[in-house]
């Protein structure tokens, strides 16, 4: 009699648990890194760019360097020439700002450091008057950067300031008065029964973003001296200020009609309801909402703003990258450009990343209390 | 008694408590102050330039320029029988826009019997472009040099402009895509590289990396004849990038014809593949026959009329390479640097166009039994389109923009170009004039363009 008899064997399902294959360490590089045929192509053709890239990286960064403060240390050295760098610091932070006077730009980061850490506390966040209180400290950063004589402060020469200094000057001020600025342009394209005033602010918005902002600076080097009388003299860093500004306030304006466009039309018939009028109606109940929505754009418009000033270096100032020209000119240090380079990147780079991330924040936070 | 008689006292109206009174009172208020300040403007500039013994007015334009451009393009100089075939084929051009501009404006679907005129005129411009291209004979073509005018320099200016916009954008909007997609691959690896890609460029500005670029071109790359030497095809020195050139040869215009009628039997058939997926549900595949075309009737045309192209290579003769196509250093940088630059926040555009998409959709498609081709052409494309366009446009609208940093490293567009003619000329007011209207119309025509694309795509929107 054949019988066919199955064996049960009787597993203990826990004691093998799952495949090995398919659990920790192994688990996960098999399904992100080797899951299919073209997945680990794609794998090691990236592994062997990555590898090349940090062998490249390091052998010139790291390895064949020197980071000796003389110029002599770079004589045969195969790598990067870091001595530059330690010796010209300097130079990209401040530009030829006079060096007894460098105190002044120390103070200046004690009251910027004092306001963010003021900041945090939450009556200060909480009180009204905050935003006075960031808008006046602007005087004494002022006054301590030029220099007024009444305070018995040497007046620094605008054509000194540079270098990083300059970058953050001129888009900080040039923000700073392109918003409100801005804000009255983006009103008045939004305005109702005043169609000239309306058409004006389009025209202008418009035209802004329209033209590369280098035209924009070349208009203010060259055309603006023109336009004043001509015992009337603007230096060079006013006049970009002045082109930066007029630039930024177009920029501003489109962001700012994007929030006052998501403000509900209800608000401001409520508003116009218990009798505000046209001003009030917009800087206690349309503004305040709007501004809110374009936090994370103002943001990022600042990002694109510090790195759109590095354009000045057209017009012949030394901001940050101007500065690596200057470095590379000098000849010490002739030819160590691709350091001054790599160094100035990595300087807009830190500021850029970390702006955005922070504005990245705002908007996770804002969609959060939405929810 | 005083509280009486105030009560009694009539508030008199004033004027601007009339709504409509206080929007005009402002409105001319406004407007006057504008215009004072344009006329103390335009007051002072015209007492600096008399100051300057500067003449005013666009009269210099035709004048001859005295300087070089080192990079040109050259352009059709038509005199005869080729005017006045290029005058019809204008004619034919504007003739074809008004027709498909009429028949769209109709109605959204296009009529039968405009679809046919639409069919004729495309057919005519067909022949008729092969025609100017058959006739070219009569056409002189002329590059920049010291002798021409102030208006052909702006001219060459923008054309490098263009050159430069053009390649630009179509190159990095496909690094942007191969960048984006590679940030949203199942690969870890691949993920984390695009990401570090995106981050880096991003963050870097754009006039720095140009700057970077030109200055590796220029100091690190090595001399002519030292030159990088890729298989004797493409070299790569301080002078340059260069590549072999494909160069029109006897049968080029035949070839050309050939092309035209592969593109018009294209459209035919595609037109029957659809009659016949809407009528029976069959498909029916284009690529085949088309290819089948193509290559009989090239075939035919290189057999009678010889080859339409040969390549031409780059060879060191003396101190530099003869022959071959070369990109200059500063092309190559600005080239580079755009590129770069714009793919990293194209690669972000795609990325959050693709995630847009909801799974669902997806998952439908695949439900459906669609393949992996027809599922990103079918389903996923056309919706990640609609949020990829509004953006990409800004980023084109941008990069056009950006061209002008050609300043820095001395290309020769319309920035630099109007630059040099302020310099050589003195005429300030007016090359700026002249530029910011060039670079507005640049910007108008591409927003144009792509509102133009994004209404073709939302259309289908139910």
């Amino acid at each position: 009699m054949n019988t066919c008899v199955s064996k049960v064997v009787d597993i203990d399902e826990d004691a093998i648990g799952p495949p090995r294959l398919e659990i920790g360490i192994l688990g996960w590089l098999k399904s992100n890194l080797f899951s299919s045929w073209l997945n680990t192509t794609i794998t090691f053709i990236c592994l062997w760019i990555s590898y090349n890239l940090f062998v490249f990286i390091t052998k010139w960064a790291v390895i064949g360097a020197s980071f000796g403060k003389a110029p002599e240390n770079c004589k045969d050295c195969s790598g990067a020439c870091w001595s530059v760098i330690r010796d010209t610091w300097t130079l990209f932070l401040m530009g030829r700002y006079p060096s007894e006077e460098r105190w002044r730009l120390l103070g200046i980061l004690f009251i910027v450091g004092a306001l963010i850490i003021v900041s945090f506390f939450k009556k200060v966040r909480n009180w009204r008057g905050k935003y006075y209180l960031w808008a006046f400290s602007i005087i004494p950063i002022l006054i301590l950067l030029k220099g007024v004589d009444v305070f018995g402060l040497k007046v620094v020469d605008t054509e000194l300031i540079g270098g990083l200094l300059l970058t953050v000057l001129l888009s900080i001020i040039g923000l700073g008065f392109g918003f409100p600025l801005g804000v009255l342009l983006a009103l008045g394209r939004r305005s109702r029964g005043l169609p000239i005033i309306k058409w004006i602010c389009i025209v202008y918005i418009e035209v802004i973003r329209g033209i590369p902002i280098v035209s924009m600076l070349i208009i203010a080097s060259i055309l603006l001296p023109l336009c004043l009388p001509s015992d009337v003299s603007l230096g060079l860093v006013l006049r970009a200020q002045v082109g930066i500004i007029l630039f930024s306030a177009g920029y501003i304006a489109e962001i700012i009609r994007g929030g006052l466009q998501g403000v509900p039309k209800a608000q401001e018939e409520a508003a116009w309801s218990i009798g505000l009028n046209y001003w009030k109606t917009m800087v206690f109940v349309i503004l305040p909402q709007a501004l809110r929505i374009v936090i994370p754009p103002l943001v990022s418009i600042f990002i694109t703003f510090i790195k759109a000033t590095s354009l000045v270096t057209v017009i012949g100032l030394f901001d940050l990258l101007g500065m690596a020209g200057v470095v590379a000119a000098n000849p010490k240090w002739l030819g160590k450009i691709v350091e001054a380079y790599v160094f100035v990147a990595a300087i807009y780079w830190v500021i850029c990343y970390s702006l955005s991330r922070y504005a990245m924040n705002i908007e996770k936070q804002h969609k959060a209390r939405e929810h | 008694m005083k509280n009486k008689e105030r009560h009694v006292v009539v508030k008199e109206f004033s004027r601007f408590q009339n709504y409509s009174f206080r929007m005009i009172f402002y409105q001319i208020t406004f407007l006057l102050t504008i215009l004072g300040t344009g006329y103390w403007l335009t007051s002072n500039i015209i007492k600096n330039m008399i100051q300057r013994g500067i003449s005013s007015g666009f009269g210099f334009m035709i004048k001859e320029s005295g300087f070089d451009i080192s990079e040109t393009i050259p352009l059709p100089l038509i005199e005869g029988r080729g005017l006045f075939i290029v005058i019809l084929f204008l004619a034919y051009v504007l003739g074809f826009i008004l027709v498909y501009w009429r028949a769209h404006s109709k109605g959204e679907k296009i009529s039968p019997r405009a679809n046919k005129v639409l069919i004729a005129a495309f057919f005519l411009i067909g022949v008729l472009g092969s025609l100017f291209y058959l006739m070219g004979d009569s056409i002189a073509w002329i590059g920049f040099s010291q002798v021409s005018s102030y208006s052909f320099a702006i001219l060459t200016g923008v054309l490098n402009t263009l050159k430069l916009a053009f390649a630009g954008c179509i190159t990095a909007t496909i690094v942007g895509l191969m960048v984006g997609i590679g940030r949203l691959s199942p690969n870890w690896l691949l993920k984390r590289l695009s990401g570090i890609y995106v981050e880096t460029f991003r963050n870097i500005p754009i006039l720095l990396q140009i700057l970077f670029w030109y200055f590796i071109v220029i100091g690190v790359l090595p001399s002519v004849r030292q030159s990088i030497n890729f298989y004797d095809m493409f070299f790569l020195n301080n002078r340059g990038a260069y590549f072999p050139m494909v160069n029109p040869c006897e049968g080029f215009r035949p070839f050309m014809l050939v092309l035209v009628l592969t593109i018009i039997s294209i459209c035919f058939m595609g037109r029957y593949k659809k009659k016949k997926i809407e009528l029976e549900g069959k498909e029916f595949k284009i690529f085949y026959p088309s290819l089948f075309i193509f290559a009989g009737l090239s075939l035919f045309s290189i057999m009678v009329f010889g080859t339409p192209i040969s390549l031409s290579y780059p060879i060191l003769k003396g101190f530099n390479f003869q022959g071959g196509l070369v990109l200059s250093p500063e092309f190559v940088a600005m080239f580079l640097g755009l590129v770069i630059y714009t793919s990293a926040y194209v690669a972000e555009i795609v990325r959050s166009g693709i995630q847009a998409i909801s799974k669902g959709q997806i998952e439908a498609g695949l439900a459906l039994g669609l393949k992996r081709g027809q599922l990103l052409r079918l389903v996923v494309l056309p919706q990640s389109l609609r949020v990829i366009i509004p953006p990409l446009t800004g980023q084109y609208l941008s990069l056009a923009k950006d061209t002008s940093l050609g300043v820095a490293v001395a290309y020769p567009e319309l920035a630099s170009v109007s630059g040099t003619i302020m310099a050589v000329s003195g005429q300030v007011v007016e090359v700026l004039a002249l530029t910011m209207s060039v670079y507005l119309t640049i910007s108008l025509l591409i927003s144009l363009f792509m509102n133009w694309y994004n209404t073709q795509i939302t259309m289908e929107e139910r």
